[in-house]
């Protein structure tokens, strides 16, 4: 008997399925474009100390004399109301952004997933409080709730990483939640029980492994998602603050000077278009490979 | 059905009290001081007192919850600490501005271009109306709706000066009455010619900023539904009868491709009332999204906490009617 409780633990997917999964993936152009995108991003975020020109741009310098230089090939994306050459304070943004993203998506994972699988495992009045307390949070656009956290724990990057944490998480309890319920019924966890395994190695061992398509789907479109709201909180001046090369915060100092600077607020804005377009790419083909069936949810 | 509804309605109800306990707890459990902040930078302890008193901000958080929640079953949501006049007013005057922008965004800019040319892309399945729309459709995706928002409004309107760039009317045009609130409708209804331009000028720009995400993600989940259902046996049953090609696309491909595109459409509704919090901004539109950025900006919790409940009334509601007209769509199913 002991012999049978160390048995690997029933993977989501035999070799098979894995190449099959493989197959669709790399044969869909998309899927390409989208690992591109996103690989460059993590290359540029890793390097940009290295990669951008002016170094000292992407803080507080202030030259006056080169104030709103259209682009050229001294500065690509032109310069800022002080100087500033936006093509550094743009790629050194990519880091600030996926920085955002990342833990956002990790920390929203983090707590919801553990939560879904609780709540879809379990059932009784686990599941009924997890589930009301996470409608309470679905009940309104997160971002709404964002700016009403951001408010009352005052503007600034750290706040906003915090408040889109606390909006995010529910969305993911919602999908592993629905997701458990089908898994529990699958035989190899009647056969887990029977062998007397315990609740949570069950849990986190086969049911885990089992909901992983739509946790990696939903994590691979929450990174543009959370990056593009990160972005509107920088943008209504109470996310990330000045002199921070933030997106949002770029777009909004240059919406001033769109008049004689229509490059200041373009080239942010183009950034997180891409950015946001090579998690969606990349987010649309893995849920074609891994799980066909999502699509109406991923749609949305 | 009744029985359903109330049931729904009941939870929805819940719902909403249990979002005024979080919000009431996010605004009161805070290290920022809102009394202080109301004050302004150069008020003495007592004028702050004052306030905290006016505001009944030095009672025991219970209390302040209880007279908040009451006060609401009243239809008082407290004053505001920005605007000093009672939230319940400044909603009754921003909510319709909000309203009318985004459902006008979702039906003339989201909706019904989505479905004709998700319908269309499939009928015409790789020629070249759908080589055309399946690109726009997959580049509005990730198109950030504020920047969209001022790109269109430094173009459009700054740079070329074809339309206006921001507000809901024009300085010296008056309000067209108050019969719904909507200053389109209530134009129409008053016959008021120049008015109604004015706000269709007004209205154009900050609705095609909000709409595109949303028209992106209609057309595109319209045109997966419409390509299956192209593949259905009704639908070749249908050609063989030789019904024409109209009767076709209108009564079996769009009827049946609607059902989960109807699903699409409630909830972009309710991502679009987050939307217009950036839109609202750019375009200086007097709704409910500029006023939560004012509020934000100036921790006016009452605010704060009256748009978030407002808000979720009608996220709540677009899902419920979502779920029936999804029965009206498909008659197989049932509710119990």
């Amino acid at each position: 008997m002991s012999d049978l409780r160390e048995t690997k633990p029933i993977k989501g997917r035999s070799a098979t399925e894995t190449r099959r999964v493989m197959r669709v993936f790399l044969r869909n152009p998309l899927s390409i474009l989208g690992m591109s995108m996103v690989a460059m991003f993590f290359v540029l975020a890793a390097f940009a100390p290295m990669l951008v020109p002016y170094p000292e741009d992407v803080t507080g310098a202030i030259h006056m004399k080169q104030r709103h230089l259209p682009p050229s090939s001294e500065h690509w994306f032109g310069t800022d109301e002080v100087g500033r050459d936006l093509f550094s304070r743009v790629i050194y943004g990519t880091r600030i952004s996926l920085e955002i993203g990342l833990i956002v998506v990790a920390v929203g994972a983090g707590i919801g997933v553990p939560l879904g699988l609780v709540a879809g495992f379990f059932g009784g009045w686990v599941e009924q409080l997890i589930m009301r307390i996470t409608d309470i949070f679905l009940a309104v656009p997160g971002i709404l709730l964002a700016i009403a956290i951001v408010a009352a724990l005052g503007p600034g990057m750290t706040n906003a990483m915090v408040a889109l944490s606390i909006v995010w998480w529910p969305g993911y309890v919602r999908i592993v939640h629905g997701k458990v319920k089908t898994v529990r019924e699958e035989a190899y966890v009647e056969a887990g029980r029977a062998l007397g395994l315990n609740s949570m190695r069950i849990l986190f061992r086969h049911v885990l492994p089992n909901c992983m398509s739509p946790i990696l789907v939903k994590a691979s479109m929450d990174m543009g998602m959370a990056i593009l709201s990160a972005a509107g909180l920088g943008f209504i001046g109470i996310g990330a603050q000045p002199p921070i090369p933030e997106w949002g915060a770029i777009i909004s100092e240059g919406r001033r000077y769109f008049s004689v600077a229509w490059w200041h607020s373009t080239f942010p804005g183009l950034a997180i278009w891409f950015t946001v377009l090579g998690f969606n790419f990349l987010g649309d083909a893995l849920r074609d490979a891994l799980d066909p069936k999502m699509r109406m949810q991923a749609l949305g | 059905m009744l029985a359903y509804i109330a049931r729904r309605l009941f939870f929805l109800s819940l719902t909403l009290l249990g979002l005024s306990v979080v919000t009431f707890f996010i605004s009161r459990v805070v290290p920022s001081d809102p009394a202080r902040l109301a004050a302004g930078p150069y008020a003495t302890e007592d004028m702050v007192q004052k306030i905290r008193q006016e505001f009944g901000l030095d009672k025991p958080l219970a209390v302040q919850y209880w007279n908040y929640i009451s006060g609401i079953f009243r239809g008082d949501f407290g004053r505001s600490i920005r605007t000093r006049r009672p939230v319940s007013q400044d909603l009754g005057r921003f909510y319709p501005a909000t309203l009318e922008l985004v459902l006008f965004s979702l039906v003339v800019f989201g909706a019904i271009p989505g479905v004709m040319l998700g319908v269309l892309s499939a009928y015409y399945h790789d020629r070249w109306v759908d080589q055309l729309v399946r690109p726009i459709s997959i580049i509005g995706l990730g198109l950030p709706g504020f920047w969209l928002a001022l790109m269109l409004q430094s173009l459009v309107a700054s740079k070329l000066g074809l339309l206006p760039v921001g507000g809901r009317l024009s300085l010296g045009v008056s309000s067209p009455g108050s019969i719904t609130h909507f200053f389109l409708i209530d134009s129409l209804f008053t016959g008021n010619g120049r008015a109604f331009l004015d706000a269709l000028k007004h209205i154009l720009l900050p609705s095609i900023s909000l709409a595109f995400p949303a028209f992106a993600s209609i057309t595109r989940l319209t045109r997966a539904e419409a390509l299956d259902v192209l593949n259905a046996d009704y639908v070749r049953t249908a050609w063989a009868k030789g019904v024409s090609g109209l009767r076709v696309l209108w009564r079996h491909i769009l009827r049946n491709a609607m059902i989960p595109t109807t699903t699409m459409i409630g909830l972009r509704f309710g991502w679009m009332l987050g939307g217009t919090i950036m839109v609202e901004t750019v375009f200086n539109w007097p709704g409910l999204g500029l006023y939560a950025v004012q509020a934000a900006t100036f921790s006016d919790f009452n605010a704060i906490m009256g748009v978030t409940l407002l808000i979720g009334l009608n996220f709540g509601v677009a899902n419920l009617t979502v779920d029936l007209l999804y029965g009206v769509l498909d008659p197989r199913i049932r509710y119990e």
